[in-house]
Protein backbone atom coordinates (compact mmCIF):
# COMPACT_ATOMS: atom_id res chain seq x y z
CA UNK A 1 0.00 0.00 0.00
CA UNK A 2 1.04 3.39 -0.65
CA UNK A 3 2.18 5.91 2.04
CA UNK A 4 2.76 9.23 2.79
CA UNK A 5 6.06 10.79 2.78
CA UNK A 6 7.72 14.13 4.16
CA UNK A 7 10.16 15.99 3.01
CA UNK A 8 12.11 19.32 4.79
CA UNK A 9 14.11 20.17 7.38
CA UNK A 10 14.12 18.23 10.64
CA UNK A 11 12.16 20.20 12.68
CA UNK A 12 8.99 20.45 10.28
CA UNK A 13 8.82 16.82 9.59
CA UNK A 14 9.18 15.08 13.21
CA UNK A 15 5.92 16.23 13.78
CA UNK A 16 4.75 14.56 10.85
CA UNK A 17 6.77 11.63 11.83
CA UNK A 18 3.91 11.20 14.35
CA UNK A 19 0.96 12.06 12.57
CA UNK A 20 1.75 8.68 10.28
CA UNK A 21 3.89 10.05 7.41
CA UNK A 22 7.39 8.66 6.65
CA UNK A 23 10.09 11.44 7.20
CA UNK A 24 12.98 12.57 5.37
CA UNK A 25 14.57 15.10 7.18
CA UNK A 26 17.01 17.23 5.28
CA UNK A 27 19.70 19.74 6.27
CA UNK A 28 21.33 20.42 2.97
CA UNK A 29 19.88 20.44 -0.91
CA UNK A 30 21.82 16.91 -1.59
CA UNK A 31 20.59 15.43 1.01
CA UNK A 32 17.13 16.53 -0.20
CA UNK A 33 17.96 15.56 -3.27
CA UNK A 34 18.87 11.96 -2.18
CA UNK A 35 15.99 11.70 -0.15
CA UNK A 36 13.89 12.61 -3.38
CA UNK A 37 15.43 9.56 -5.10
CA UNK A 38 14.88 7.05 -2.44
CA UNK A 39 11.01 8.80 -2.51
CA UNK A 40 10.75 7.92 -6.20
CA UNK A 41 11.92 5.02 -6.18
CA UNK A 42 9.66 3.69 -2.98
CA UNK A 43 5.93 3.09 -2.73
CA UNK A 44 4.32 6.85 -1.84
CA UNK A 45 1.31 8.26 -3.29
CA UNK A 46 1.63 11.50 -1.54
CA UNK A 47 4.94 13.29 -0.97
CA UNK A 48 4.32 16.73 1.34
CA UNK A 49 7.17 19.34 0.73
CA UNK A 50 8.12 22.49 3.15
CA UNK A 51 7.64 25.91 1.68
CA UNK A 52 11.49 26.20 1.66
CA UNK A 53 12.46 22.73 0.38
CA UNK A 54 10.26 23.61 -2.48
CA UNK A 55 12.09 26.63 -3.18
CA UNK A 56 15.23 24.79 -3.27
CA UNK A 57 14.52 21.86 -5.53
CA UNK A 58 12.24 23.99 -7.63
CA UNK A 59 14.10 22.36 -10.55
CA UNK A 60 13.83 19.06 -9.10
CA UNK A 61 10.23 18.93 -8.40
CA UNK A 62 9.35 20.37 -11.69
CA UNK A 63 9.11 17.02 -13.58
CA UNK A 64 6.52 15.55 -10.90
CA UNK A 65 3.68 17.12 -11.17
CA UNK A 66 2.54 15.57 -14.38
CA UNK A 67 3.72 12.11 -12.96
CA UNK A 68 0.76 9.92 -11.46
CA UNK A 69 2.56 9.48 -8.37
CA UNK A 70 3.53 10.45 -6.05
CA UNK A 71 1.04 13.69 -5.54
CA UNK A 72 3.29 16.76 -4.64
CA UNK A 73 1.83 19.23 -2.36
CA UNK A 74 3.22 21.72 -0.95
CA UNK A 75 3.28 22.53 2.79
CA UNK A 76 2.63 26.16 4.30
CA UNK A 77 5.59 26.72 6.06
CA UNK A 78 5.84 27.25 10.43
CA UNK A 79 7.64 30.02 10.31
CA UNK A 80 6.22 32.43 7.68
CA UNK A 81 4.44 31.10 5.12
CA UNK A 82 4.80 32.00 1.72
CA UNK A 83 2.44 31.10 0.05
CA UNK A 84 4.34 28.88 -2.69
CA UNK A 85 1.43 26.47 -2.95
CA UNK A 86 -1.23 29.17 -3.15
CA UNK A 87 0.59 30.38 -6.03
CA UNK A 88 1.48 27.21 -7.72
CA UNK A 89 -2.35 27.03 -7.70
CA UNK A 90 -3.22 30.08 -9.04
CA UNK A 91 -0.55 29.57 -11.66
CA UNK A 92 -2.77 26.80 -12.91
CA UNK A 93 -5.71 28.42 -12.47
CA UNK A 94 -4.68 31.51 -14.92
CA UNK A 95 -3.33 28.85 -17.61
CA UNK A 96 -6.76 27.31 -17.63
CA UNK A 97 -9.13 29.53 -17.54
CA UNK A 98 -6.74 32.33 -19.29
CA UNK A 99 -7.63 34.77 -16.44
CA UNK A 100 -6.62 34.99 -12.53
CA UNK A 101 -10.24 34.34 -11.34
CA UNK A 102 -8.90 33.17 -7.88
CA UNK A 103 -7.90 36.30 -6.35
CA UNK A 104 -9.54 38.80 -7.86
CA UNK A 105 -12.14 39.83 -5.41
CA UNK A 106 -9.17 39.81 -2.73
CA UNK A 107 -6.56 42.85 -4.01
CA UNK B 1 -3.35 28.59 -45.22
CA UNK B 2 -6.32 28.31 -47.10
CA UNK B 3 -7.92 25.87 -48.12
CA UNK B 4 -7.44 24.49 -51.61
CA UNK B 5 -10.56 23.42 -53.35
CA UNK B 6 -11.92 22.13 -57.18
CA UNK B 7 -14.46 24.25 -58.17
CA UNK B 8 -16.77 21.51 -58.65
CA UNK B 9 -20.44 20.68 -57.54
CA UNK B 10 -19.24 17.42 -56.17
CA UNK B 11 -16.39 19.55 -54.02
CA UNK B 12 -19.03 22.07 -52.45
CA UNK B 13 -20.92 19.36 -51.23
CA UNK B 14 -18.18 17.89 -49.19
CA UNK B 15 -17.06 21.53 -48.26
CA UNK B 16 -20.61 21.54 -46.97
CA UNK B 17 -20.78 19.02 -45.47
CA UNK B 18 -17.25 19.42 -43.20
CA UNK B 19 -18.63 22.74 -41.91
CA UNK B 20 -21.78 20.78 -40.74
CA UNK B 21 -19.81 18.25 -38.73
CA UNK B 22 -16.55 21.01 -38.11
CA UNK B 23 -19.90 22.91 -36.09
CA UNK B 24 -21.12 20.02 -34.50
CA UNK B 25 -17.61 19.39 -33.24
CA UNK B 26 -17.56 22.91 -31.97
CA UNK B 27 -20.75 22.70 -30.46
CA UNK B 28 -19.72 19.77 -28.56
CA UNK B 29 -16.32 20.70 -27.13
CA UNK B 30 -18.30 24.04 -26.65
CA UNK B 31 -20.10 22.13 -23.60
CA UNK B 32 -17.23 20.00 -22.80
CA UNK B 33 -15.40 23.06 -22.15
CA UNK B 34 -18.30 24.70 -20.10
CA UNK B 35 -18.67 21.84 -18.02
CA UNK B 36 -15.21 21.51 -17.40
CA UNK B 37 -15.03 24.77 -16.18
CA UNK B 38 -18.10 24.48 -13.95
CA UNK B 39 -16.19 21.56 -12.06
CA UNK B 40 -12.93 23.23 -12.09
CA UNK B 41 -14.13 26.32 -10.32
CA UNK B 42 -15.87 24.57 -7.50
CA UNK B 43 -12.59 22.57 -7.14
CA UNK B 44 -10.68 25.24 -7.16
CA UNK B 45 -12.92 26.73 -4.13
CA UNK B 46 -12.67 23.86 -2.39
CA UNK B 47 -8.77 23.82 -2.50
CA UNK B 48 -8.76 27.18 -1.62
CA UNK B 49 -11.01 26.78 1.76
CA UNK B 50 -9.26 23.55 2.74
CA UNK B 51 -5.47 25.45 1.85
CA UNK B 52 -6.15 28.21 4.76
CA UNK B 53 -8.00 25.48 7.14
CA UNK B 54 -4.94 23.21 6.11
CA UNK B 55 -2.72 26.51 6.67
CA UNK B 56 -4.46 27.63 10.46
CA UNK B 57 -4.21 23.93 11.66
CA UNK B 58 -0.53 23.56 11.09
CA UNK B 59 0.16 26.48 12.94
CA UNK B 60 -1.16 25.48 15.54
CA UNK B 61 0.30 22.32 15.24
CA UNK B 62 3.38 23.82 14.76
CA UNK B 63 2.96 25.89 17.85
CA UNK B 64 2.21 23.26 20.47
CA UNK B 65 5.30 21.42 18.73
CA UNK B 66 7.57 24.00 19.65
CA UNK B 67 6.16 24.40 22.74
CA UNK B 68 6.75 20.34 23.49
CA UNK B 69 10.43 21.10 22.30
CA UNK B 70 11.33 24.22 24.45
CA UNK B 71 10.06 21.99 27.47
CA UNK B 72 11.70 18.48 26.77
CA UNK B 73 15.26 18.18 26.42
CA UNK B 74 16.40 17.56 22.24
CA UNK B 75 17.11 14.17 23.31
CA UNK B 76 14.14 13.40 24.95
CA UNK B 77 12.30 14.43 22.10
CA UNK B 78 13.98 12.78 19.39
CA UNK B 79 13.68 9.74 21.63
CA UNK B 80 9.96 9.60 21.97
CA UNK B 81 9.89 10.41 17.77
CA UNK B 82 12.23 8.14 16.68
CA UNK B 83 9.93 4.83 17.44
CA UNK B 84 8.89 3.54 14.51
CA UNK B 85 5.13 4.17 15.04
CA UNK B 86 3.85 2.95 11.42
CA UNK B 87 3.43 4.66 8.58
CA UNK B 88 -0.65 5.47 7.64
CA UNK B 89 -1.67 3.66 4.55
CA UNK B 90 -3.12 5.10 1.50
CA UNK B 91 -5.79 3.55 -0.81
CA UNK B 92 -6.20 5.14 -4.27
CA UNK B 93 -8.69 4.76 -6.68
CA UNK B 94 -9.85 6.91 -10.00
CA UNK B 95 -12.39 8.88 -10.73
CA UNK B 96 -14.03 10.28 -14.22
CA UNK B 97 -14.64 14.06 -14.47
CA UNK B 98 -15.88 14.52 -18.56
CA UNK B 99 -13.32 11.78 -19.11
CA UNK B 100 -10.38 13.32 -17.36
CA UNK B 101 -9.19 10.69 -15.04
CA UNK B 102 -7.89 11.87 -11.57
CA UNK B 103 -7.07 10.17 -8.27
CA UNK B 104 -8.94 10.15 -5.15
CA UNK B 105 -6.73 8.80 -1.87
CA UNK B 106 -8.26 7.75 1.79
CA UNK B 107 -5.82 6.50 4.63
CA UNK B 108 -7.32 3.14 4.79
CA UNK B 109 -5.09 2.36 8.42
CA UNK B 110 -1.54 2.25 9.36
CA UNK B 111 1.15 -1.26 8.32
CA UNK B 112 1.55 -2.61 11.55
CA UNK B 113 -1.88 -4.03 11.82
CA UNK B 114 -3.54 -1.05 14.45
CA UNK B 115 -6.42 -1.89 12.75
CA UNK B 116 -7.34 -4.93 15.36
CA UNK B 117 -6.44 -2.45 18.19
CA UNK B 118 -8.96 0.20 17.31
CA UNK B 119 -12.13 -2.22 18.29
CA UNK B 120 -10.37 -2.56 21.47
CA UNK B 121 -10.10 0.98 22.23
CA UNK B 122 -13.69 1.74 21.29
CA UNK B 123 -15.16 -0.15 24.23
CA UNK B 124 -13.14 2.40 26.27
CA UNK B 125 -13.54 5.22 24.70
CA UNK B 126 -15.87 5.16 21.84
CA UNK B 127 -14.87 6.62 18.49
CA UNK B 128 -11.51 8.05 19.00
CA UNK B 129 -9.92 6.39 16.45
CA UNK B 130 -8.56 9.63 14.93
CA UNK B 131 -7.10 11.88 17.36
CA UNK B 132 -7.07 9.21 20.12
CA UNK B 133 -4.36 7.09 18.79
CA UNK B 134 -2.57 6.02 22.37
CA UNK B 135 0.80 7.45 21.94
CA UNK B 136 3.94 5.09 21.46
CA UNK B 137 6.28 6.78 23.37
CA UNK B 138 6.69 6.87 27.30
CA UNK B 139 4.73 9.05 29.11
CA UNK B 140 7.04 9.00 31.83
CA UNK B 141 9.81 11.58 30.02
CA UNK B 142 7.35 13.53 28.01
CA UNK B 143 5.20 16.23 28.65
CA UNK B 144 1.63 16.79 27.75
CA UNK B 145 2.53 19.09 25.03
CA UNK B 146 3.76 16.51 22.87
CA UNK B 147 0.35 14.44 23.24
CA UNK B 148 -1.57 17.88 22.26
CA UNK B 149 1.19 18.56 18.93
CA UNK B 150 1.07 15.05 18.14
CA UNK B 151 -2.71 14.68 18.06
CA UNK B 152 -2.91 17.87 16.07
CA UNK B 153 -0.76 16.82 13.19
CA UNK B 154 -2.85 13.55 13.62
CA UNK B 155 -5.71 15.54 12.66
CA UNK B 156 -3.97 17.35 10.30
CA UNK B 157 -3.24 14.11 7.76
CA UNK B 158 -6.57 13.31 6.51
CA UNK B 159 -6.76 17.14 5.28
CA UNK B 160 -3.35 16.86 3.64
CA UNK B 161 -4.63 13.64 1.58
CA UNK B 162 -7.63 15.38 0.70
CA UNK B 163 -5.82 18.44 -0.26
CA UNK B 164 -3.19 16.31 -2.17
CA UNK B 165 -5.33 14.83 -4.49
CA UNK B 166 -7.38 17.46 -4.79
CA UNK B 167 -4.88 20.07 -5.90
CA UNK B 168 -4.08 17.00 -8.20
CA UNK B 169 -7.45 17.12 -10.20
CA UNK B 170 -6.90 20.50 -10.19
CA UNK B 171 -3.96 20.17 -12.36
CA UNK B 172 -5.32 17.48 -14.50
CA UNK B 173 -8.24 19.49 -15.31
CA UNK B 174 -6.52 22.89 -16.07
CA UNK B 175 -4.54 20.64 -18.46
CA UNK B 176 -7.58 19.27 -19.88
CA UNK B 177 -9.54 23.07 -19.94
CA UNK B 178 -6.30 23.82 -21.86
CA UNK B 179 -6.52 21.86 -24.64
CA UNK B 180 -10.10 21.77 -25.09
CA UNK B 181 -10.08 25.55 -25.18
CA UNK B 182 -7.57 25.21 -27.67
CA UNK B 183 -9.88 23.09 -29.98
CA UNK B 184 -12.51 25.16 -29.39
CA UNK B 185 -10.85 28.20 -30.51
CA UNK B 186 -8.84 26.75 -33.68
CA UNK B 187 -12.11 25.39 -35.01
CA UNK B 188 -13.80 28.82 -34.39
CA UNK B 189 -11.48 31.39 -35.75
CA UNK B 190 -9.81 28.87 -37.99
CA UNK B 191 -11.08 26.09 -39.28
CA UNK B 192 -14.73 27.30 -39.50
CA UNK B 193 -13.42 30.63 -41.60
CA UNK B 194 -11.51 28.77 -43.81
CA UNK B 195 -13.74 26.45 -44.93
CA UNK B 196 -16.45 29.13 -45.05
CA UNK B 197 -13.99 31.19 -47.27
CA UNK B 198 -13.55 27.79 -49.68
CA UNK B 199 -17.10 27.40 -49.82
CA UNK B 200 -17.55 30.88 -51.29
CA UNK B 201 -14.94 30.93 -53.51
CA UNK B 202 -16.10 27.81 -55.07
CA UNK B 203 -19.37 28.89 -55.68
CA UNK B 204 -18.09 32.02 -57.02
CA UNK B 205 -16.12 30.01 -59.37
CA UNK B 206 -19.39 27.91 -60.52
CA UNK B 207 -21.24 31.20 -61.03
CA UNK B 208 -18.79 31.75 -62.91
CA UNK B 209 -18.90 29.01 -65.39
CA UNK B 210 -22.24 28.88 -64.71
CA UNK B 211 -22.76 32.72 -66.61
CA UNK B 212 -20.09 31.26 -68.94
CA UNK B 213 -22.06 28.53 -70.49
CA UNK B 214 -25.38 30.64 -70.37
CA UNK B 215 -23.39 33.32 -72.95
CA UNK B 216 -21.99 30.68 -74.95
CA UNK B 217 -25.24 29.01 -75.61
CA UNK B 218 -26.99 32.48 -76.27
CA UNK B 219 -23.60 32.95 -78.84
CA UNK B 220 -24.47 29.26 -80.50
CA UNK B 221 -27.94 30.09 -80.48
CA UNK B 222 -27.34 33.82 -82.71
CA UNK B 223 -25.06 31.84 -84.97
CA UNK B 224 -27.48 28.91 -85.14
CA UNK B 225 -30.44 31.43 -86.18
CA UNK B 226 -29.09 33.86 -88.89
CA UNK B 227 -28.48 30.92 -90.85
Amino acid sequence: MPKVAVLGQRDAVLGFKASGAVAFPADNPNEAREHLRAILQGDYAILLVTEEMAEILEKDLEPLYDMPKPVVTILPDARKPRGVGMELLRKRVERAVGADILFKGEE
Amino acid sequence: MRIRANATRQELTRLKNRIRMAQRGHRLLKDKRDQLMREFLSIVHESRKLRQELEERLNAAYKSFSLARAVLSPSILEEALMVPGGAEEIAVSYRHIMNVVVPEMEIVGREDGEEADHGAKDDRGGDRSDAGRLPNYGLATTSSDLDDAIAKFQGILPLLVRLSYIERTIHLLADEIESTRRRVNALEHVLIPELEQAVKSVEMRLEEIERGNISRLMKIKEIVRAH
